[in-house]
């Protein structure tokens, strides 16, 4: 299958609104003569006009109206996501601390708990639970949402 | 041709002046609305006679714009930026008609005696939104790819790179699967398709 070479041709007349009286005598005896051409037209002059029809009836709502509703519609991507961040931050944060207070209240005093147990450990999640909360707001002032 | 139709004429070259200089980055919100003006009607009829469906069209609208607001790409010009535009309103007109699909599937019977009223409302709604016309019925009757192809050739006059740009086919196929959808919707509007070749 293959079609004629000069059908875009002859549907951009037909789109322009220059079919058939606006166009040369050459494209008009070609359609009378082409199949293909004659199809294309039939099918180009039912859109075409379906659409100017659609066009002038179309209700579409002002773009002001459109770009509000999309910054809100933003914003309330952006805080779920935010409040995913922090729901798992959170989550974190309280098994670190329950890890933390099991080794010091299971421990006979303070300084028995850092001297058996490790040292850096407890200070590395006392220093977790302490900054993660600090990271997640910058994270979410820096991000571009 | 009015002047609403020119500026809402998409893809069509008639408004290409329109926006080219703001045609590159993401949009701010003067050069969004704009754009927006050019293209949204345009961008609703696709997705109503894609879909056969102008209330979801009026919902998908939406859906389309923000999508392709969110997604900030940057455009090589105006033409470009449309294209874009209907790439995405065809991948959402896709997923609803999908769905429909799967709703239709799963639909409730009617009581046909209880809705009457209601059912004779959407007649005349359909009536006057041309559902019984023979276009609507041939376009009905098509594949959705189908629909998306001779709108965007005939309707909107896009070439054929475009259009396999927009609907993500190869380039090299878009004059075959036009051709094949041109002759069927030729048949079912009762003009026998031409014998192959």
């Amino acid at each position: 299958m293959s079609e004629c070479t000069r059908q875009q041709e002859i549907v951009a007349l037909v789109r322009a609104g220059r079919w058939p009286d606006g166009c040369e005598d050459d494209a008009r005896a070609h359609v009378a003569a082409c199949a293909d051409c004659t199809e294309s037209v039939q099918i180009a002059m039912l859109l075409t006009d379906d659409y100017r029809a659609a066009l002038r009836t179309a209700r579409v709502p002002g773009s002001g109206l459109v770009w509000w509703r999309m910054q809100r519609r933003a914003r309330e991507e952006a805080a779920r996501n935010a409040a995913r961040v922090v729901t798992l931050v959170q989550g974190i944060c309280v098994v670190l601390g329950i890890a933390l207070a099991v080794q010091i209240l299971g421990a006979e005093n303070l300084t028995h708990a850092f001297a058996r147990w490790n040292l850096p450990l407890i200070l590395g999640l006392t220093l977790t639970l302490a900054l993660a909360p600090a990271v997640v707001a910058v994270y979410l002032a820096l991000s571009g949402d | 041709m009015t002047h609403d139709l020119v500026m809402n004429d998409a893809l069509t070259g008639v408004d290409s002046r329109a926006g080219t200089d703001t045609a590159h980055g993401p949009m701010d919100e003067d050069a969004f609305r704009a754009f927006y003006d050019r293209t949204s009607r345009a961008v609703w009829v696709y997705l109503a006679r894609v879909t056969g469906d102008r209330q979801l069209a009026d919902d998908l609208l939406q859906e389309v714009f923000y999508r392709f607001f969110r997604a900030r790409a940057t455009h090589t010009d105006e033409a470009h930026r449309r294209n874009s535009l209907f790439c995405f309103a065809t991948n959402i007109a896709r997923d609803a008609n999908r769905r429909k699909v799967r709703t239709r599937h799963e639909a409730v019977p009617v009581d046909l005696e209880e809705n009457a009223e209601v059912l004779r409302v959407d007649a005349r709604v359909a009536e006057r939104f041309e559902a019984s016309t023979d276009l609507a019925r041939a376009m009905a009757t098509l594949k959705p790819v189908q629909r998306e192809m001779l709108w965007l050739a005939y309707a909107l006059g896009s070439s054929h790179a475009e259009i396999a740009e927009i609907l993500g086919i190869r380039s090299g196929s878009v004059k075959i699967l036009l051709l094949r959808a041109r002759r069927k919707m030729a048949a079912l509007l009762g003009r026998p398709a031409r014998e192959k070749r």
